[in-house]
C-alpha cells in the first residue's frame, strides 16, 4: 500500500471515530435537540437551594427536544413569602413582607388574622410567554403571557441530605408561538380571603421554543436542596 | 521529486475527506452552540451567625455557611404549590414527632430560633433538636436588597441565666394553629460556650440570588 493511501485511510478512520464519538457524547443522539442554558458560571456547589427549569417539547406525541435552564432566579415575591413565613408577626403589614399580585398591586398576605397566612386550595400554576425582556426581581407577571396551566404533578426524591422537589405542568398549545419565558405562580390569600396568584419565579431562555397548534410543552421546576 | 499529496489524491478520496471534515465540523458547531443566558443566578443560600458579646465587650463570632434545609421545609413547599392535592405523601412531622397532614393555615407569629447542646449529625428527617436548651422568639427582622440580590434576616437574642454550650441551632416555623415544625437544623463545628451576663445574637440569613 502506498504511503499516501495509508495517510488517507488513517485520516478517514480517525474522522469516522471522532464523528462517532462526538455523536455518542452529545445528547442530540438521544433527542433532536437538547439545550443546556448555564448560569453565570459561579461556583454553586454548596448553595442551600438551586432551581432548574426543564422544558420538553412534544409534537404528535413525540419528543422534539429538551431545554434545561440552570440556576434560576427567585423573585422578590418568593423572598417576601419566605420572609413572611419565618419573620414572626412583627412586620406583617410592612412593605418588606408584601407581595405584588399579577396586576402589580402590593398586597398584604394574611388570612383570618394578621398572624396567619394561607395558601389556597387552588393548585399552583406555571405560565408560558413570549417576551424576552430582561428579568427584574420586581417582576410580578410574565412579559407577554400566553397561557397558564396548573401544576399537574409533583415529585420528591432524596439521597443522603440532598433533596429534589419537582413541579410539572403540561401546556397544550393552540396556536403558533415562540415560547421564551416561564413563570411559577403560587395561590395565596391576601387581605383576609381573596385568592390571588403571585409570581415566584420568572425565567427567560435565549433561544425560544417554536410551538404550533397541537404541540405540548411540559415545564418542570426542580428545586434542589442542600 | 516531491509531488504535493493533495495533487496525487484520487478525486473520490478528496470528496470523502471533504465530507468527513464537513460532518465533523458541523457536528462540533451544533454541539457547542447552546444559547447562553447571563440572567441566571443561584436562588438562595442559608447562613446562620452566632455572636456572643461578653460583659467585657469581647465578641465571639461563629458562622455556619450553607445551613441544612430539612425535609419539613421541602414538604411544606410541595404542599404549598400542590394546592388542593393536600397529599398525605408529603406529611410533615411536628416538633413533638407527630406526623401531620398538611394544613393550609400557617401561624406566622410563632417562628422561633431554637438552640441546643446536642451534636448528633443532621439528617433531613430531623424534626427537633438533639437536645434543646431554649426556643427564642424572633425579635427583629432585616430585609435588604440591591437591584438583583436580597438578604432576608431573622434575628433572636438571648441572655442566658446560667452556663451552656451551644452545639446546635435550628429554625422552627408555625405552620398551623397548634403545630410547629423544624425546617432547618445545623450542628456547629466549634461549640460556643455562653454564661450569665452574655448577650447572644443569632441570625438566620437567607441570601437570595447571590450564588
Amino acid at each position: 500500500m502506498k504511503n499516501e493511501t495509508k495517510v488517507i485511510l488513517t485520516i478517514f478512520t480517525l474522522g469516522i471515530i471522532l464523528l462517532g464519538y462526538s455523536f455518542i457524547q452529545t445528547p442530540e443522539n438521544i433527542e433532536p435537540y437538547y439545550n443546556v442554558i448555564k448560569g453565570d458560571n459561579r461556583n454553586h456547589d454548596g448553595s442551600t437551594v438551586g432551581v432548574t427549569l426543564i422544558l420538553k417539547h412534544y409534537r404528535n406525541g413525540e419528543l422534539l427536544g429538551t431545554t434545561v435552564k440552570e440556576n434560576d432566579y427567585l423573585l422578590k415575591n418568593f423572598a417576601h413569602y419566605l420572609f413572611r413565613l419565618n419573620s414572626g408577626n412583627i412586620l406583617y403589614n410592612d412593605e418588606s413582607v408584601k407581595l405584588n399580585d399579577t396586576g402589580g398591586t402590593s398586597e398584604l398576605i394574611w388570612y383570618s388574622a394578621n398572624n396567619q397566612i394561607r395558601t389556597t386550595p387552588a393548585n399552583a400554576k406555571i405560565g408560558i410567554g413570549t417576551s424576552t425582556s430582561v428579568i427584574s426581581l420586581e417582576d410580578y407577571q410574565l412579559g407577554t403571557l400566553v397561557q397558564t396551566d396548573i401544576i399537574s404533578s409533583v415529585g420528591y426524591s432524596v439521597s443522603s441530605n440532598k433533596m429534589n422537589a419537582t413541579f410539572t405542568s403540561v401546556h397544550p398549545i393552540t396556536s403558533t408561538h415562540t415560547i421564551t419565558e416561564f413563570g411559577l405562580y403560587i395561590s395565596l390569600h391576601s387581605d383576609n380571603s381573596i385568592n390571588e396568584d403571585f409570581l415566584l419565579c420568572r425565567d427567560v431562555i435565549g433561544t425560544g421554543i417554536n410551538v404550533i397548534n397541537g404541540d405540548t410543552l411540559s415545564v418542570t421546576y426542580v428545586f434542589m436542596f442542600n | 521529486m516531491i509531488i504535493p499529496l493533495e495533487s496525487r489524491l484520487n478525486p473520490k478520496w478528496k470528496i470523502v475527506i471533504a465530507l468527513v471534515t464537513f460532518l465533523m465540523l458541523t457536528n462540533t458547531i451544533y454541539s457547542t452552540i447552546n444559547p447562553i443566558d447571563n440572567q441566571n443566578k443561584s436562588p438562595f443560600r442559608l447562613i446562620v451567625t452566632i455572636d456572643v458579646e461578653k460583659p467585657d465587650g469581647t465578641i465571639i463570632h461563629e458562622c455556619i455557611e450553607d445551613d441544612i434545609i430539612l425535609r419539613n421545609f421541602v414538604y411544606f413547599l410541595i404542599n404549598s404549590l400542590e394546592g388542593s392535592g393536600d397529599s398525605s405523601s408529603y406529611d410533615l412531622i411536628d416538633t413533638t414527632g407527630t406526623t401531620k397532614n398538611y394544613q393550609t393555615v400557617h401561624k406566622v407569629d410563632e417562628a422561633v430560633i431554637t438552640v441546643g447542646d446536642g451534636n448528633t449529625p443532621v439528617t433531613v428527617t430531623d424534626y427537633v433538636l438533639d437536645n434543646e436548651i431554649i426556643q427564642l422568639s424572633i425579635t427583629n427582622n432585616q430585609f435588604k436588597n440591591t437591584a438583583m440580590e436580597y438578604n432576608a434576616t431573622v434575628i433572636s437574642t438571648w441572655n442566658p441565666a446560667s452556663s451552656y454550650t451551644i452545639r446546635e441551632v435550628g429554625l422552627i416555623t408555625g405552620l398551623s394553629t397548634s403545630e410547629n415544625y423544624l425546617i432547618c437544623r445545623d450542628v456547629l463545628t466549634t461549640s460556643v460556650s455562653v454564661t450569665s451576663g452574655d448577650i447572644i445574637t443569632i441570625k438566620y440569613v437567607f441570601l437570595m440570588n447571590q450564588g
